[in-house]
């Protein structure tokens, strides 16, 4: 028990020396830092005294000064070359960056009159000093004149700013009352020999002529104060004292009059309901400051003191009572302002927009610099708040893009760069990047990765979290998001990226909302996403200029003489593009959608249902299919001549299992190896690409429609089912593309696709030496850098085609098989994408080798931006 | 009264029975996999019953490419039944040149197969004969299909009539056109002729088509005054047929859908219709999805959309109303809100 009590004494004790050491009245107070200049760098050999004990800086600027324990401090900076600076402190100050303005220094004749008049570049916007001094009017601290040339420093403070002296005390004439100034403006103003040791003044009776300029805040105020003072400041004891009249001259805005000091010089009105603030920080870290602006009506005005939050309570003396005051907290050592910054009243009440009410006046009689507690104080809390995070989707990291644009936020399963900064400037910041957002059960999800230039190829975000260190500077970081296989979106951008400080289970900086756009099996979808993929057809049937009937169109056009999309290699690759443009087009109209596809391997009644493209009709043998009355479909019209418009489908049940009549994706996937060069034989199968298009598509063109305009390629694409069953087709080969790892030119022994050759619309090879093909194929279009028609704008008549294909601007009117509306599509050449990054950059004509690496598999730009739910990336 | 209630049991033990035996039906197999060869085995197994080797067709899937010789020569067999020789020839899914022969030889020939296989395999031909079919083949294919056009059995001639139409064949519709003009030697069902005519494009048979709007029989009326709602001469007709009650409710019907489509002055009669309570639910029904067609397709001036869409909400909250009618007249409203800026403004300002 004995030891115990020992131990709690022996503790006690220790405290308080402890606590006496640097605050205490008693004891002694370590004073440290670093004096820098405006730009942040060291100053060395700095004069820094404090209470009259003075050190010199150190050449990186950093000082460290022991003094006795007092109840209040005067910290006074100097350096010849610089405006002095001057703090009032209860504490010792130990984490502060000392910024001192550059001052303009001459030398001058004391012998003759002496004018100064300051003409730094900063005067431009504060307004220049102007200080005459009559000849032989200075003198040393022992009344001696100098002996020669003195240096003159001045420098017009910019106290709107945070310049000049931190402090604002005064005392009544009567040396009765403590007060404090508002500040209408300030100069520093030294003279000292040419070491700067020695200090000169004005000689008793002497006195200098002086303009001082009104700083801006207070310009609106000093025609109703035409007469005010000037007071000069004592740096032994931090108080103001009275220097000379001060009348104000509106032509010059500025007060003119006469100093008999100079030091720091000030026009200013004394005040004496003063008020202070204490500021409790709240996981802030000691060493920044707070700025402290005043406001009347939310405009600043007089000086702008700054205080250092050198502990966890400080307090801001000398405030203007009952004045909004608007607080910054500044960065202690770069000086920016941190926008993160919360201001709560000791309940926790957060204030707007980071403004304080200063409170009451502290009686009069009672001390305007309260010890801690400092009970008489308003009191407030500042909290550090989160940095803002911005994150931006498919932007390059050089990109100089200044506002973001949502109708890209659009990924599939490839690869997207993406990038991420602070919006303001500040500390840096490390975030970890989530995508695990509870309440969102259908959303998608998306995975990470580190930025790397080039992209390995063949590689996707595998991340699921992601941490970035994001600069102060806000320059933008880079990095890759992927949308994560098995989880796409529902709805549009109910995909949420999360920026965390510090780590996962950090507070959220930033969000960003996305959507995993995938092409999905039709019969899957939700209501949402089935209502906004018909209305989507509804609008793109309905608009003028590039719409769906010009497709329907186009292919019927493709499938004449001399055609591209059937019976040769580019069946697949032409489809493809046709399809991307028309996903386009839609996209353009209803962003949220994809070519959803038809999945025949399996039974899909919700794909003919009313619901979605129609259930089957009744009676006869072609009906229309039966769409609900709310099915934007319902009244659909296929726009052919000599018709009502009419869909006509199969009456067979469509919604049983077909059974295995088109042949299944995974036997052809297991059946082929290589895509196969076709052949112009319609019984002849030797290939994936032959199989699929004899074995599945032309069997999936017959089974819900036989006799129907499904089933005829100048009629096909009357019927949107056109497209469901084409993006299947179009997944075949995306699988089979994945099983056989084929998204390029040769891999191993197998071609994706038919010969890197350029064939003509005369048959004649481009590339002569390469490979000459047989008769059959001596077409344009099956080959690798074939471009496609329409978009390249060719007929394509050649001794090998029976017929020319029309160009693709014109239709035929005579033809009976042409549509009542027009054109095929417009202009010549495949739309630029939308999304940045992804193939076509510019309007392009498309080469059936464009259609291949889909996922941008070896470069990401050349990426087609679809993907299919069930064919991911990797595995 | 007991049997009474038997006989309302019958259809729903029926329809339980059809339904469990759907939902009983086997996964398809994989190709390859046990479950298909045994499938296989069983279907080319002459000695099992017709019944057992049906069943067993349906899990043939897309058939190994060593069984589509087999599936040819069971197909081919004239000793197999008709059933078994259409199964083994619908399974055999891929369109090789052998399997043409074989379907061409059996259409070609009166005697090989009775008159279901030969309609059956016509009706497949049909669906396989897509896209980019050489031109000698095709050729042999319709000469042959218009053979069956003289065809004595009804259903083959049906059959052949129904392909050649699809495929916009020129003496298959002509002598539609022609027997209906006559208004004799009709080679197939009326209805099923005038369908086959608007198929090919109305366009081109509203003379043969007239007639047959003042047809007794509601399936004939019902086809031509659909068929004929582009004919602006024939139009005022069809408008009486739709909007008086004593027109026999499939008349009215196809009337209905086919005015939609054609008649700008649609909505003179069909709001009526919608907003008449004492009109026959069907009949107003079907009045309100063709309107809704016409709005997705066509500029429906705003007063007419806002009237529609009153009238509907009027509809969905009447009483007595079948619960399909109900629920989809329901959803109409909100798609209505939901699709129409004009609808939609008007809503939102109630």
């Amino acid at each position: 028990m004995k030891r115990y009590v020992w131990g709690v004494l022996f503790l006690a004790v220790g405290f308080l020396a402890a606590g006496c050491k640097s605050t205490m009245g008693t004891g002694t107070a370590v004073f440290s830092g670093w004096v820098v200049d405006q730009g942040g760098a060291g100053i060395g050999n700095a004069r820094v005294a404090v209470n009259g004990k003075a050190t010199k800086s150190r050449p990186d600027g950093a000082f460290e000064l022991s003094v006795p324990g007092a109840k209040s401090y005067v910290l006074n900076i100097s350096h010849p070359g610089f405006a002095g600076l001057s703090q009032l402190s209860r504490k010792a100050l130990t984490k502060q960056r000392w910024r001192l303005i550059r001052a303009q220094v001459e030398t001058v004749d004391p012998a003759g009159e002496i004018t100064l008049k300051d003409r730094r570049p900063e005067v431009a916007r504060i307004g220049s000093t102007r200080l005459t001094i009559p000849p032989n009017s200075l003198v040393d601290p022992q009344g001696n004149p100098p002996a020669g040339p003195v240096r003159a420093a001045i420098a017009t403070l910019d106290v709107g700013n945070g310049e000049g002296p931190r402090d604002w005390a005064v005392r009544s004439d009567d040396g009765t009352r403590e007060g404090f100034l508002v500040s209408y403006g300030a100069v520093f103003v030294q003279f000292t020999d040419a070491t700067g040791s020695v200090t000169y003044q004005l000689k008793s009776g002497a006195v200098g002529q002086i303009s001082l300029p009104v700083i801006p805040g207070m310009r609106p105020h000093a025609p109703a104060n035409p007469q005010a003072r000037f007071w000069y400041y004592d740096e032994s004891d931090g108080y103001w004292k009275h220097n000379g009249d001060a009348t104000f001259d509106a032509a010059s805005n500025a007060y003119v009059g006469t100093v008999n000091h100079l030091s720091f010089i000030n026009t200013d009105i004394a005040k004496f309901d003063a008020a202070c603030l204490k500021v409790t920080l709240s996981g802030i870290p000691v060493g920044h400051k707070l700025r402290i602006r005043y406001h009347s009506g939310g405009t600043p005005f007089g000086q702008t003191p700054i205080l250092p939050l050198d502990d966890a309570d400080n307090a801001a003396y000398r405030l203007p009572a009952n004045t909004n005051v608007l607080l910054e907290l500044m960065d202690g050592v770069t000086d920016e302002i941190l926008s993160d910054m919360i201001v709560e009243d000791p309940v926790g009440n957060p204030l707007v927009n980071t403004v304080v009410n200063t409170g009451t006046a502290i009686p009069e009689g009672d001390d305007l610099w309260p010890d801690e507690p400092y009970t008489p104080c308003h009191a407030i809390v500042i909290k550090q708040g989160l940095p803002e995070v911005e994150i931006r989707i498919n932007e390059l990291p050089a990109d100089a893009f200044p506002r973001d644009n949502p109708t890209d936020d659009y990924i599939t399963w490839a690869p997207t760069v993406s990038r991420a900064r602070l919006v303001t400037p500040g500390a840096d910041v490390d975030i970890v990047l989530t995508n695990d957002t509870p309440g969102i059960p259908l959303g998608g999800d998306v995975l990470f990765a580190a930025h790397a230039e080039p992209w390995p190829a063949n590689t996707t975000a595998t991340a699921n979290t992601l941490a970035l260190t994001l600069p102060g500077s806000g320059a933008w970081v880079p990095f890759v998001i992927a949308g994560k296989h098995g989880t796409p979106s529902t709805n549009d951008k109910d995909t949420i990226i999360e920026a965390h400080v510090g780590n996962a289970a950090g507070p959220i900086a930033g969000t960003k909302a996305l959507m995993v756009r995938v092409r999905k099996n039709a019969n899957n979808l939700t209501p949402g996403e089935r209502a906004r993929f018909l209305f989507a057809w509804r609008k793109f049937r309905n608009q003028g200029g590039t719409n769906y009937v010009q497709f329907q169109e186009l292919h019927r056009l493709a499938s004449l003489a001399g055609d591209e999309g059937h019976m040769q290699p580019a069946f697949l690759t032409w489809h493809r593009a046709m399809l991307l443009h028309v996903e386009r087009e839609l996209q353009k109209l209803e962003p949220t959608v994809a070519l959803h596809y038809w999945d025949w391997d399996a039974a899909a009644p919700n794909v003919f249902s009313e619901d979605l493209i129609g259930a089957p009709g009744v009676g006869g043998f072609l009906a229309e299919p039966d769409f609900s009355p709310a099915n934007p479909m319902n009244g659909w019209n296929t726009d052919l001549p000599f018709s009502s418009g009419e869909l006509r489908r199969s009456t067979i049940d469509h919604t049983a299992d077909p059974d295995g009549y088109m042949k299944p994706l995974d036997d052809m996937v297991a059946e082929w190896n290589d895509y196969g060069f076709s052949s112009s034989d319609f019984f002849f199968t030797d290939s994936f690409c032959d199989d699929v298009e004899r074995s599945s598509h032309n069997n999936a063109h017959g089974w819900p429609c036989g006799g129907g305009n499904l089933t005829y390629p100048n009629r096909s694409a009357t019927d949107p089912l056109f497209y469901l069953l084409h993006s299947q087709i179009d997944r075949e080969y995306a699988f089979w593309q994945r099983a056989k790892d084929a998204f390029g030119l040769p891999v191993g022994d197998t071609l994706t696709f038919p010969f890197p050759h350029h064939y003509d619309n005369n048959g004649t090879a481009a590339a002569p030496g390469l490979f000459i093909p047989d008769a059959d194929h001596r077409q344009k279009g099956a080959f690798l850098d074939d471009g496609l028609w329409p978009w390249d704008g060719t007929t394509g008549g050649t001794p090998f085609t029976v017929a020319e294909r029309p160009p693709n601007t014109t239709p035929d009117p005579a033809d009976e098989n042409s549509p009542d509306s027009a054109p095929v599509v417009p202009g010549t050449a495949f739309p630029a994408s939308v999304i940045r990054n992804l193939w076509p950059a510019v309007p392009t004509i498309p080469h059936n080798a464009h259609m291949i690496d889909y996922l941008g598999r070896f470069k990401p730009a050349d990426g087609l931006g679809f993907c299919y739910d069930d064919v991911p990336y990797q595995e | 009264m007991r049997s009474k209630v038997m006989i309302r049991l019958i259809p729903l033990t029926v329809m339980a029975i059809l339904c469990l035996s759907l939902a009983a039906q086997p996964a398809r197999p994989q190709r390859g996999s046990e479950q298909q060869r045994a499938a296989t085995a069983t279907f080319l197994d002459r000695q099992r019953p017709e019944t057992e080797r049906l069943r067993a067709a349906r899990l043939l899937g897309w058939p190994e490419n060593k069984t589509f010789p087999l599936l040819l020569a069971v197909g081919a067999d004239r000793a197999e039944s008709d059933a078994i020789r259409f199964a083994a020839l619908y399974h055999h899914h891929r369109f090789s040149r052998e399997w043409l022969d074989t379907i061409l030889k059996i259409l070609d020939d009166p005697n090989d197969g009775g008159a279901e296989l030969d309609a059956k395999l016509t009706e497949e031909l049909n669906r396989r004969i897509t896209f980019r079919l050489p031109p000698e083949v095709r050729q042999r294919i319709l000469t042959i299909w218009r053979k069956l056009l003289k065809d004595p059995r009804d259903r083959v001639r049906l059959a052949a009539f129904r392909a050649l139409a699809a495929n916009h064949d020129a003496v298959a519709v002509n002598q539609l056109d022609e027997s209906l003009r006559r208004g004799s030697g009709i080679p197939i069902p009326i209805p099923d002729a005038i369908e086959l005519l608007d198929l090919n494009g109305p366009v081109n048979h509203i003379t043969a088509l007239r007639p047959f709007l003042s047809h007794r029989d509601p399936a004939v009326q019902g086809r031509a005054a659909r068929a004929l709602a582009l004919d602006p001469e024939s139009r005022p007709r069809i408008v009486e047929l739709a909007t008086s009650a004593s027109t026999a409710e499939e008349v009215r019907l196809h009337a209905l859908r086919g005015l939609a489509r054609e008649d700008q002055g649609f909505a003179a009669y069909a709001l009526p219709l919608l907003e008449n309570v004492r009109e026959d639910a069907d009949v107003r029904f079907a009045a309100m999805k063709a309107f809704v067609g016409r709005m997705n397709y066509n500029s429906v001036p705003a007063r007419e959309q806002i009237r529609f869409a009153e009238a509907v909400e009027r509809f969905a909250k009447e009483r007595n109303l079948p619960p399909k009618i109900l629920r989809q007249t329901a959803e109409t409203l909100v798609y209505l809100k939901q699709g129409f800026p004009e609808i939609q403004k008007h809503y939102e300002g109630r």
